[in-house]
């Protein structure tokens, strides 16, 4: 083979190799033209090597005049160094597209960019190699990983310390068991649960003693509803809440004192409370059957101004309306259970 | 214990690495359309042998660094290095966007070598000009690990010195400090201050 012909066949295998690689191409010479332009430009470009080939990068794209990108090329070529246009800084530095639809709708390909000096000899001009990298991929998992991480925040209904349901959780399902409730005509019951004393807990062992605390309790009441229809949730600080549906108040008593028993089985040791040597809490209770326009604050609110008069009566109680909510009395009666 | 250069010339160098990160603030300000500014107040030069990490200054179990080779008559390796952590607050505030510490850990890395590359670059780029030789550049190189094994990987010889010089990030509202690092050999030294001796030597005639 002769010389001649092996440079132009070395040509021929640069340009194949240069023309199939899944990567943007670009090769600028020393004095600042287009002198190759690979296959994925043109097809991602929409313009062809013809067109490119022998112009300034931004007399074929003005867009890029004074850009970083046009910065990088010029000082690849004065002063040999490298650069990189990162895809977090940068996004989308050329217009690049993956198909016609994508040029039509100006939705361009998210890049990498690496600009790079070469020169073939100590004294040979110096040009240089744009490298583009397609990321959109990565870009799209990115994004799609961020929407999931903020619908799972939202969406989230456990307790992080606790690991029962959580607020939220409590809100949609007491309102879903609400409804069905009012269209049953089926009764429903809930109890607030508060552990008696916490703070004075907290201060004399610490917060971690007191997270370990609010655990073991969350723990002991879980088990200690047995039908899938019963929610158990923590409602705040050292607040609990139980909603009960088809319960109607006696059968909510008979629970709460379930979840006492157990409680003050667990024997967890209280030092500071004013009520026994071991960690107790105090239960409201509060049951209706309730009707579709129903306010659905009542039965809560009823609950909680029943657990204060459990707080009231010495702590380590239960305490319930006795009468149906409805009846609207002003001063309802109230019952205490120890 | 330090290398002998005169005061005049450690100013030479401060003002020249001063030219360099100022015009790498333009360009960074540039891609966040917010004002950012780069000093370098100080600069010393030590051996690496008595170099650790006490005497580095660097009070940080881990940095990130992004260190790139530029070559000329001699060779040296620069580094722009921060204290593990304090990148984030760099890179959030470069993203403008709110994004959480785990999407933050993905994108820190290549946005940080893209800053660490206009930085070094300018720096050299500023030496280039003012004393008409070339310096050519590889790409950046990201790295994390203790302040003695990043520097250290580069260094061949315990005897090779650290030309170290803090440097001061001032986004609008926080200020966020570094540390530029140029790792050359004794001979590598010698022709950078005899340069500077040349390039000084225009002003006093």
């Amino acid at each position: 083979m002769h010389a001649s012909q092996s440079c132009q066949h070395n040509a021929e295998i640069f340009r194949a190799v240069a023309d199939t690689v899944n990567t943007g191409i670009i090769v600028i010479d020393h004095d600042g033209c287009i002198w190759f332009w690979n296959q994925w430009m043109k097809e991602r470009a929409f313009i062809g090597d013809t067109e490119a080939v022998g112009k300034p990068l931004t007399v074929l794209l003005p867009e890029l005049e004074n850009s970083r990108l046009e910065d990088a090329v010029l000082n690849a070529l004065r002063l040999g160094q490298a650069a990189l246009l990162s895809h977090a800084l940068h996004k989308t530095p050329l217009p690049l597209f993956a198909n016609l639809t994508a040029y039509k709708n100006g939705e361009r390909i998210q890049q990498a960019i690496h600009v790079i000096p070469v020169k073939l000899s100590e004294n040979g001009e110096r040009f240089c190699i744009v490298q583009i990298n397609d990321v959109t991929p990565a870009a799209v998992r990115e994004r799609l990983l961020r929407e999931h991480a903020a619908r799972l925040q939202t969406h989230a209904y456990v307790d992080a310390l606790s690991g029962i349901p959580n607020r939220r959780r409590f809100d949609e399902f007491y309102e879903d068991e609400f409804k069905r409730a009012a269209r049953s005509g089926e009764p429903l019951s809930v109890l607030m649960i508060d552990i008696d004393a916490f703070k004075a807990y907290n201060d004399t062992l610490g917060h971690a003693q007191g997270d370990a605390c609010l655990s073991q309790i969350a723990n002991a009441l879980q088990s200690s509803v047995h039908r899938t229809s019963d929610l158990i949730a923590r409602y705040g600080g050292e607040e609990f809440i139980a909603v009960l549906p088809k319960t109607p108040l006696e059968g909510a008593i008979r629970v709460a004192e379930n979840m006492r028993r157990k409680i003050t089985g667990l024997g967890i040791p209280h030092p500071a409370s004013p009520v026994a040597p071991q960690v107790t809490v105090s239960f409201g209770i509060a049951s209706t059957q309730p009707n579709a326009q129903d306010d659905r604050n009542v039965l809560v609110t009823a609950a909680d101004r029943a657990l204060y008069h459990a707080k009231k009566g010495g702590r380590d109680c239960i305490a319930c309306y006795t009468h149906d909510l409805h009846l609207g009395s002003r001063l309802p009666a109230l019952k205490t259970y120890r | 214990m330090s290398y002998p250069i005169s005061e005049l010339q450690r100013d030479t160098l401060i003002e020249i690495f001063n030219i360099g990160v100022g015009r790498a603030a333009h360009s960074l300000s540039q891609i966040v359309q917010e004002e950012i500014k780069l000093s370098v107040p100080s600069l010393r030069i030590l051996s690496f042998r008595e170099a650790p990490r006490a005497n580095l200054g660097i009070d940080s179990e881990h940095v990130c660094a992004v260190s790139q080779r530029f070559s000329s008559q001699f060779d040296a390796e620069a580094m722009l290095i921060f204290p593990e952590g304090k990148t984030q607050e760099i890179v959030r505030r470069m993203l403008g966007e709110s994004i959480t510490a785990e999407e933050l850990n993905q994108m820190e890395q290549e946005a940080l070598s893209e800053i660490g590359n206009i930085i070094l670059n300018a720096c050299i780029s500023a030496f280039s000009s003012l004393f008409g030789s070339e310096f050519t550049s590889t790409l950046p190189v990201y790295h994390l690990g203790t302040p003695e094994e990043t520097i250290g990987k580069n260094v061949s010889n315990p005897d090779d010195l650290l030309m170290l010089l803090h440097i001061d990030f001032a986004l609008p509202r926080d200020q966020i400090n570094g540390y530029l690092v140029f790792l050359l050999d004794l001979p590598s030294f010698q022709l950078l201050l005899e340069q500077v001796d040349r390039y000084l030597a225009q002003f006093t005639g």
